[in-house]
């Protein structure tokens, strides 16, 4: 258990006409090593959530445990927590400000007062995982595309090492093959460095194939929760959460209700195509054994 | 965050709220004119049982009258003071060293102080009841007859709407750069003056940046729909005088006369 979520909650704006409560009963934890994906509609509370876990934003009640220790507990360990719990925004491609890209990446491990020579070795590794070659690390960020500047923003905070990662929808707006590629190194990575990964996102597809463990938020709450296949097989509760399940998802419970044998927790294209060949070939076997 | 931004404006249904904003603005600056003229103590209770009245009728809980107070204390005590150690007088209360204090300081003092915090609410209730959109709608409608001599108020009204429209969202973004800087280890808040105006840079370049996107985003948006200033332009939400702004001016002039009366044969 490297992080603890105990009771969180938070008021936006508290005390005034404006409060709104925008998470509540937050309750979870993250095991090293875990790759765990957050879903939910807009403004179900995603965001401030994951702000919550590297102490950017003072919980309104609840406490969060990083390695047992809460994490506001001493002021001055803020710096250091939000080192071992590296957050990546939403659409991070803003906040550069460098005059390059390889300088915005140092920015983090300077602050974290490393040596000059690890500091570069840190940028060059991470650049490389993102996949931006050498060429472009003295560009300035308006010479880079939207995609290359994410990735520059994503390796800005994986030079900082962190235990834990947070990525909040790191791949909205972006095309196909771009996210593919971003998230594909982002798991390569996770396999290589065993660091745990929490991924925000919209896009179901994408997080199914990564993830082992999946948090449905609705309203600021956790709605419910389980390994992909469990909560994608869950159609009814999926839409009660307010989202679209994944196609193959609903096309297999269809399939189901039409009296298919279908298992549960199919919800890939590649799964869906396997299932429904053994099913064929089933079929003609028993017609084959009728005659 | 947010709540420094939407100015002060408390949303609520209400009379007060629904009045004409050129009622409002007018009937403020009316009101604080004649606080100046008020000296009698009958004339201050029929000013402040008007203004207690409105704030009333606005349904905004009292406590949010008085926060405008606060950034006001220091000038409040000051000039009370100064008001009670210099006014001459007869009856002595207090003599020491040079200070000597009256009773009609006292009760100067007390006059003044009385007269500053009517002023400040009255433009607070304002403030609460009216948007900052329609202020500055209110602003240009009155100060149209300006136009005839060539002062550019739709533009100055236009450039006022913009500003106020685009503080809430540079405060957000403020926020949203900085949390991101902070989680890439930024220190905002220690170190030497040079040290802390360095670390000014991560948040105001990206800032800048943003800025100037959306006002170019934002020039395109009402060049594509055809914007071309004032000439012809017409508006969304036309003001027009009801009942009820009738109604407000009527008792606004039986509150002008009262007080007057008050004042001067009483
Ligand atoms: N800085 C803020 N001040 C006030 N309210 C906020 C702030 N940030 C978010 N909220 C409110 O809190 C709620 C949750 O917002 P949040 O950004 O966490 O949602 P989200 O799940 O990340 O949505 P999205 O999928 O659109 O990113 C929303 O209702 C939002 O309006
Ligand atoms: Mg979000």
């Amino acid at each position: 258990m490297i992080l603890e979520v105990e009771n969180l909650s938070h008021v936006y704006d508290f005390g005034t006409p404006f409060a709104r409560h925008a998470i509540k009963n937050i309750n979870f934890s993250l095991k090293a090593n875990e790759f765990v994906g957050i879903i939910g509609h807009t403004g179900s509370g995603k965001s401030t959530l994951v702000q919550h876990l590297n102490a950017l934003i003072k919980p309104s009640g609840g406490r969060i445990l990083l390695a047992d220790e809460d994490i506001h507990a001493d002021k001055t360990k803020l710096k250091s927590v939000r080192q071992r719990v590296g957050l990546v925004f939403q659409y991070p491609e803003h906040q550069l400000f460098e005059v390059n890209i390889y300088k915005d990446v140092c920015f983090g491990p300077l602050n974290m007062g490393l040596e000059p020579d690890e500091v570069a070795l840190r940028a060059k590794e991470a650049l490389q995982l993102v996949g931006l070659s050498e060429e472009l690390y003295n560009k300035s960020p308006f010479e880079l595309s939207g995609g290359q500047r994410r990735r520059a923003a994503i390796a800005g905070v994986l030079a900082m090492h962190p235990d834990i990662l947070i990525l909040d929808e790191p791949t909205a707006g972006l095309d196909p093959a771009g996210r593919d590629a971003i998230l594909s190194q982002i798991a390569k990575m996770q396999k290589a460095v065993g660091n745990t990964v929490v991924l925000v996102s919209h896009n179901m597809e994408e997080i199914s194939r990564l993830v082992d463990r999946i948090l449905v938020m609705s309203a600021g709450e956790i709605f419910f929760s389980g390994t992909p296949a469990e909560v994608f097989s869950d159609t009814e509760k999926l839409t009660a959460a307010g989202l679209a399940p994944p196609p193959i998802a609903i096309l297999m419970s269809e399939l189901r209700a039409c009296g298919f044998n279908i298992p549960s927790g199919i919800f890939t294209v590649d799964a869906a195509a396997e299932v429904l060949t053994s099913l064929k070939r089933s079929e003609k076997r028993e017609k084959g054994a009728e005659q | 965050m947010r709540k420094i931004v939407i100015g002060q404006y408390y949303p609520a249904t209400s009379i007060i709220h629904s009045l004409d904003p050129r009622i409002k603005l007018g009937g403020t600056v009316f009101f604080i004119v004649t606080l100046f003229t008020v000296n009698e103590w009958g004339a201050y209770a029929v000013a402040i049982s008007a203004l207690a009245s409105v704030i009333a009728l606005s349904k905004v809980p009292p406590k949010f009258m008085f926060r405008g107070l606060r950034t006001m204390f220091f000038i409040l005590v000051f000039t009370a003071s100064l008001n009670i150690f210099l006014t001459p007088g007869e009856n002595v209360l207090v003599e020491w060293f040079i200070f000597r204090i009256t009773s009609e300081g006292v009760s100067q003092a007390a006059r003044i102080g009385l007269r500053l915090i009517t002023l400040v609410t009255a433009s607070t209730v304002m403030t609460l009841t009216t948007t900052p959109i329609q202020l500055t709608d209110a602003i240009e409608s009155l100060l149209s007859p300006l136009k005839k001599i060539r002062v550019p108020v739709h533009e100055i009204a236009m450039m006022m709407t913009i500003a106020l429209r685009f503080i809430p969202t540079l405060m957000e973004e403020v926020d949203k750069i900085m949390k991101a800087q902070m989680a890439r280890g930024a220190d905002f808040d220690t170190g030497g003056l040079v040290k802390r105006a360095k670390s000014l840079l991560p948040l105001l370049i990206p800032l800048f940046i943003s800025a100037f996107r959306r006002a170019d985003e934002l020039a395109q948006a009402m060049d594509a729909r055809c914007y071309r200033g004032d000439v012809g332009r017409t508006k969304m939400k036309i003001m027009r005088f009801a009942r009820r702004d009738f109604i407000a001016c009527v008792i606004a002039i039986i509150y002008a006369v009262a007080l007057t009366a008050l004042n001067n044969f009483l």
